[in-house]
């Protein structure tokens, strides 16, 4: 998809002061607060993965952290922003909010469509789901932008808004994205709902603390014997969990960077804010765990989803920015089949061959293949989309860190990107992180056990080192010049380990997930690309054939083929068993001197298989020749079709 | 002023004409007796009768009432509103003058879940009624409302309850609320129930007399119809309850007013609803039962719950799913003591686990308060079999023999009222057909002479159950002096009850925080639990001793922690538990 007059972010750069924000600027700069050396983003517009990889990293060997983070809107700028595309396209976007998240901001949605939006079927993307998600947000506001520009302009987009509707929530969760424009930095998930994480009769008493001054939380090494974790062999800088089994010795203690404020032994177990709206979906949802929440879909953000996902039954897929990425990994054949009432706990049998499609065309459109292994999900949107809703759900991170000095990824990441701005989105290095950094460079028992739940809960054992993610966000940082974005371990003094060798270090947050926005430009038009596509593949039903045979002046056989030209199977192997996934209709009208003598008036089909799936039905009607019935078929997710047919 | 008064008096009127809604008798002179029967008030200051049902509105005319007689006892509120927009009556219960009701151990009462099962309304109603009208008169009752609040919300079901009473049903109808859903996945929403081919207000079967019919009408009672033998000739073929195919696709009554159950939506161990019937969208995406679980969520100290349902004379126990076995595993023994004890007081009525004793159901209500809040909680099944002619049934008899019974009750004891003599009909689409059968009124629901009875045996096993919420004490303070200033405080808490403050089911999940043992105004050295005070057992808390935390106090038993503290007493000591309150000693 190329659409002219892609609106970048017209964002003034803030001043660089401390902790300050530039409220009045439709995009934000992020800066250190305590640097005075800021990387121009230009620095990262460098050709190609493989020149950065060969490139001798331009370290900036200053104290502190420079980060030019490009400009991402925080919420104000962001509904700015869509009410100016909702004023001046009027014809093809509406806006909505659905109430407002704890923090008091409105969740948005946005429908893009030309003509009546409900009778087509449609795609949903969300993105700012998975905490402060501001490369999927600001993706999901670019592909409002050009979606909406490019009505009436290009082909391919008018004619998709005439056949389909798209409706995008841009930022599910406002209240941890406006932690990216806060000091001090931290990857927030949760949302601004107050909540006693720790369960100890206090709320909110533990949050993170910049002990270094330096605008970042980082992580805090004690250096102890008996401490569990050892720096790594190759990158000596990370550490890595000693392995008693192979006589390894401990060196250090770990954990995220702060105090132990609320003096009970345990570090930043209860910072501000209550739900990671990512978590707190019905699909395998982890009871009790700190962010999940008080129940499944307890939030005003996630019911607000919800509550539009089951208003709009026309939804036929969801396409959602989260880390539960299932097109670059796609589930394994052959999938699993539906025993009695047990869960359904993996993708269907029937569902798998369609998620293969989808994933080679994802890879075909965009040209990436390296995103990192996803973590296992509990309560995410995406898999709720799939096992609960019942509907196609696709799911990929914003951004990842290209796996460095590969040659094959190289070989993909060209292909991918010709052009100089691809090339900065082979910069893209950091999604793979935004769970793993944090884990890398902290540690507390609740990251570790929720790590070990994880391993376990895997159906297959991961062989994959927990470190590769680190280790190749490290050697994309240094290859790429931004061997600023990990915080040397620098001695401190903490007031918790008094006497003690402690030191402070480790990835700049968001460094695995969030690049500059002004380098998402590839990436916003390779997914605006597959997005369209992925609209194009939704389900559409029509009547292929109708076919009147005459037994007798008085009596004839009606037959009739019903197909589905998308590449989608109308339903989902759970959504053909599912009240929420309204079934293919097929009636035939009558009126008062025709009757049948056999078949029924109304036939409901609860699934027709992809790229031509069909079913034909037949009745016998008996009536005067030449008299007519009509046919219609179809469902709010398939488009619908009528046809008349006169009786001869 | 002159312009005032006469609003004034028609306030007083418009009030006075609410309160004498049918059932509320205003006259007190006629009510005494001579002679006190035992249970009952005999003079109430709140006359409500109760050989009756009632819908929604009269239910919040008795709780204003209620609480405008009695505001030291009762307070007025609601936990929000229906689908339709009716007030989700709430009465918190409990004297005032010995604490807030948010500090005690609370009893969380509801009724009406499911909106055909309606006389939970009226024991929720009768136990308001009962406790606040003899606290003056019954010292048991007295000592109870001081140490423990009730909520009370009667129907968390208005909407479809007043559907139930109001319009054309069967005794299993509607159940759900009246949320509009489409049931038959056509696209369409409620377009086809039930009705009411005669008019007359109920809706029975229909059958049709034609030879093939594998139906007939029963030996002793020509109203009810059975199975014919497997040799032998039947006359009739049942057509379902009374009604038409009102969106012409071949089906009758096949999407009706609802459907959900709203006790499938519950979050705890919560399925799909193409794995869970019922479930609907997720879990709370009703609003009544939202509200009550924002309400749960919002009163940590409801330790103890109790929603009434129909029939079947049932103390039901979770879990609902055979996997959730674990959960309750370890209070087992207080499941069991309050469920023998519910046995002895309700005749007919059997103490039983959902999953194991009727069959596996995800998201129900009972399982979402012991499962996601660690709240002891029983659904009673009211009207049992037994409560026919005072027979306990053989377990074979079944399902036949029950019918066959509220036949036979119906034809001797309410000589004919609760059945629908079988009569004609022309129906557009079967023809020549029959209707006839049990009102809704009958069968599920005690007849008014034995409503009270009903009301009075399960409200008494519910406030056991609420006697039994824990009463933590402090049983016994010691100080001994060690070298220098330094001095060794014991402290023992008892539990008098056989609840705990913590289910062992909410201590191993961590839901909710610890019970702590504070000891303030003392300069606390070290702090410790005793773990074994014989043996003189004991672990140190090494952060923030002073503030002591302790899983639970268990039933019937006892906590012992102990202080090293640098200076003299006196010291005082708190308990702060969220389900068994807030407890304070000092010693000098």
């Amino acid at each position: 998809m190329v659409v002219e007059g892609l609106v970048k972010g017209a964002g003034r750069v803030a001043p660089g002061s401390a902790g300050e924000l530039s409220g009045e600027a439709d995009a934000v700069t992020l800066t250190a607060p305590s640097s005075n050396i800021f990387l121009p983003a230009d620095l990262m517009k460098t050709p190609t993965a493989c020149a950065i990889a060969l490139l001798i990293a331009v370290a900036v060997p200053q104290p502190g952290i420079a980060q030019a983070r490009g400009q991402y809107s925080d919420y104000e700028g962001m509904v700015r922003e869509l009410k100016s595309i909702a004023k001046s396209h009027s014809d093809v976007v509406e806006l909505e909010s659905h109430g407002r998240s704890p923090g008091g901001h409105d969740i948005w949605s946005v429908t893009l469509s030309a003509g009546q939006a409900d009778e087509k079927p449609a795609l949903l993307v969300v993105g700012g789901v998975h905490g402060a998600d501001l490369a999927g947000s600001e993706i999901s506001v670019r592909f409002i932008r050009d979606l909406a520009d490019g009505y009436g302009v290009a082909d391919s987009v008018t004619q998709l808004l005439h056949g389909s509707t798209i409706y995008v929530f841009p930022r599910l969760n406002p209240d941890a994205g406006e932690a990216y424009f806060r000091f001090p930095l931290y990857e927030r998930r949760l949302n601004g709902r107050a909540i006693d994480l720790d369960k100890d009769g206090y709320v909110d008493e533990d949050g993170f603390d910049d002990l270094n001054g330096d605008g970042f939380i980082t992580a805090v090494r004690v250096a102890d014997p008996l401490g569990e974790w050892m720096p790594d062999e190759e990158i000596p800088e990370l550490l890595r969990k000693a392995d008693a089994a192979a006589g390894q010795t401990g060196v250090y203690r770990l954990f995220t960077e702060g105090r132990d404020d609320d003096g009970d032994g345990a570090w930043n177990e209860d910072e501000p804010g209550g739900v990671d709206l990512d978590r707190n979906f019905t699909h395998n949802y982890a009871w009790f765990e700190a962010g999940s929440g008080p129940h499944q879909v307890s939030e005003a953000e996630s019911r607000a989803l919800a509550d539009f996902a089951f208003a709009h039954p026309n939804i036929a897929a969801v396409f959602t920015f989260s880390p539960y990425d299932n097109l670059l990994h796609p589930p394994k054949k052959p999938g699993a089949k539906i025993e009695g009432k047990k869960p359904i706990t993996d993708v269907l049998e029937q569902d798998v061959p369609y998620l293969a499609t989808m994933s080679s065309k994802f890879r075909e459109v965009t040209g990436y293949a390296d995103s990192p292994e996803p973590p296992p999900a509990a309560g995410a949107l995406s898999e709720w989309a799939y096992y609960a809703y019942g509907r196609w759900s696709f799911s990929v991170p914003a951004w990842w860190p290209p796996a460095p000095a590969d040659p094959d990824s190289c070989a993909a990441a060209d292909s991918a990107a010709a052009d100089s701005s691809a090339a900065q989105d082979s910069t893209d290095v950091e999604a793979a992180l935004a769970d793993t950094a944090i884990a890398a460079a902290a540690d507390t028992a609740a990251i570790d056990s929720a790590a070990a739940e994880a391993k376990s809960k895997s159906a297959e054992p991961d062989e994959e080192d927990p470190l590769d993610d680190q280790r190749r966000l490290w050697s994309w940082l240094q290859a790429s010049g931004q061997a600023d974005a990990f915080v040397p371990w620098t001695r401190i003094e903490h007031p918790d380990f008094s006497g003690l060798e402690v030191e402070v270090g480790g990835f700049v947050p968001f460094t695995a997930s969030t690049p500059p926005a002004d380098s998402l430009d590839a990436r916003a038009e390779h997914y605006g690309d597959f997005l369209i596509h992925l609209a194009e593949s939704l389900p559409r039903v029509r009547l292929e054939r109708v076919e009147v045979e005459p037994l007798h002046e008085r009596l004839y056989r009606l037959r009739v083929a019903v197909t589905n030209d998308g590449v989608l199977a109308t339903h989902t192997g759970v959504g053909s068993r599912s009240q929420w996934s309204p079934k293919v209709r097929v009636a035939v009208e009558l009126d008062s001197s025709q009757r049948l003598a056999s078949g029924r008036r109304l036939v409901l089909i609860a699934r027709l298989d992809g790229s031509g799936g069909t079913k034909e039905l037949t009745w016998l009607i008996e009536a005067e020749m030449g008299s007519t019935v009509t046919v219609t078929s179809g469902s709010p997710m398939t488009g619908s079709d009528v046809r008349k047919v006169t009786l001869k | 002023m002159m312009r005032r008064t006469p609003r004034y008096l028609m306030l007083a009127l418009i009030t006075s004409l609410a309160l004498a809604a049918p059932g509320l008798a205003e006259d007190r002179e006629f009510t005494a007796s001579s002679l006190k029967a035992m249970g009952g008030p005999n003079n109430p200051d709140v006359e409500i009768a109760w050989n009756r049902y009632y819908d929604s509105q009269e239910i919040g005319q008795i709780c204003r009432r209620l609480a405008g007689t009695h505001p030291d006892l009762v307070r007025y509120g609601t936990i929000g509103k229906s689908v339709q927009g009716r007030d989700l009556h709430l009465l918190t219960i409990t004297d005032w003058s010995a604490g807030d009701a948010a500090g005690k151990p609370a009893m969380y009462i509801d009724g009406n879940i499911h909106s055909n099962e309606i006389q939970g309304a009226e024991v929720a109603l009768y136990t308001a009624w009962y406790v606040v009208e003899n606290f003056d008169k019954v010292e048991w009752i007295r000592g109870l409302l001081e140490r423990k609040t009730l909520y009370i919300v009667p129907s968390i079901n208005p909407d479809a309850r007043d559907y139930f009473i109001h319009e054309a049903n069967t005794a299993h109808s509607p159940r759900s609320g009246m949320l509009p859903r489409d049931d038959d996945g056509d696209g369409e929403v409620d377009e086809d129930g039930f009705d009411d081919l005669d008019g007359d207000g109920n809706i029975v079967f229909m059958r049709k007399r034609e030879r093939g019919g594998r139906w007939k009408e029963h030996g002793d009672d020509p109203r009810m119809m059975v199975e014919a033998d497997p040799d032998e000739e039947g006359l009739y073929t049942m057509l379902g309850w009374e009604g038409y195919d009102n969106d012409g696709d071949g089906r009758v009554n096949e999407d009706g007013p609802g459907f959900y159950d709203p006790n499938r939506n519950w979050g705890w161990m919560w399925r799909p609803s193409h794995q869970q019937y019922g479930a609907d969208q997720y879990p709370f995406s009703i609003p009544e039962d939202r509200a009550v679980a924002d309400f749960v969520l919002a009163h940590p100290n409801i330790g103890g719950a109790q929603s009434y349902h129909n029939s079947g004379g049932m103390l039901l126990r979770g879990p609902g799913g055979k996997e959730d076995t674990e959960s309750y595993k370890g209070d087992l023994p207080q499941y069991d003591f309050l469920g023998q004890l519910g046995e002895e007081m309700l005749p007919g009525y059997r103490y039983l686990v959902v999953h194991k004793d009727l069959y596996s159901v995800y998201g129900g209500e009972l399982d979402w308060f012991h499962g996601a809040r660690g709240i002891f909680t029983f659904s009673n099944e009211l009207w049992s079999p037994f409560d026919f002619f005072k027979q306990e049934q053989p377990e074979e008899a079944g399902w036949w023999a029950e019918l066959a019974m509220a036949f036979r009750f119906d034809r001797i004891l309410l000589f004919g009222e609760g059945v629908v003599p079988w009569e004609k009909f022309d129906h557009p689409q079967y023809g020549e057909i029959e209707i006839g059968g049990l009102k809704k009124a009958w069968l599920r629901t005690a007849p008014s002479f034995m409503i009270e009875d009903m009301c009075h045996r399960n409200m008494a096993f519910t406030l056991f159950h609420a006697y039994h919420l824990p009463v933590v004490t402090v049983d016994s303070m010691s100080v001994e002096t060690l070298s220098g200033s330094l001095r060794q405080l014991d402290v023992t808490l008892r539990n008098r009850r056989v609840l705990p403050s913590r289910s062992a089911h909410e201590v191993a999940n961590g839901i909710t925080p610890p019970d702590y043992v504070e000891l303030r105004s003392a300069q606390v050295v070290a702090g410790f639990l005793v773990e074994d005070p014989h043996l003189d057992l004991a672990r140190e808390q090494e952060h923030r001793p002073e503030r002591l935390a302790v899983d639970a106090v268990a039933g019937m038993g006892a906590v012992h922690v102990r202080w090293i503290v640098d200076g003299p007493p006196p010291y005082e000591v708190v308990l702060n538990s969220r389900k068994a309150g807030i407890v304070t000693a000092t010693i000098r």
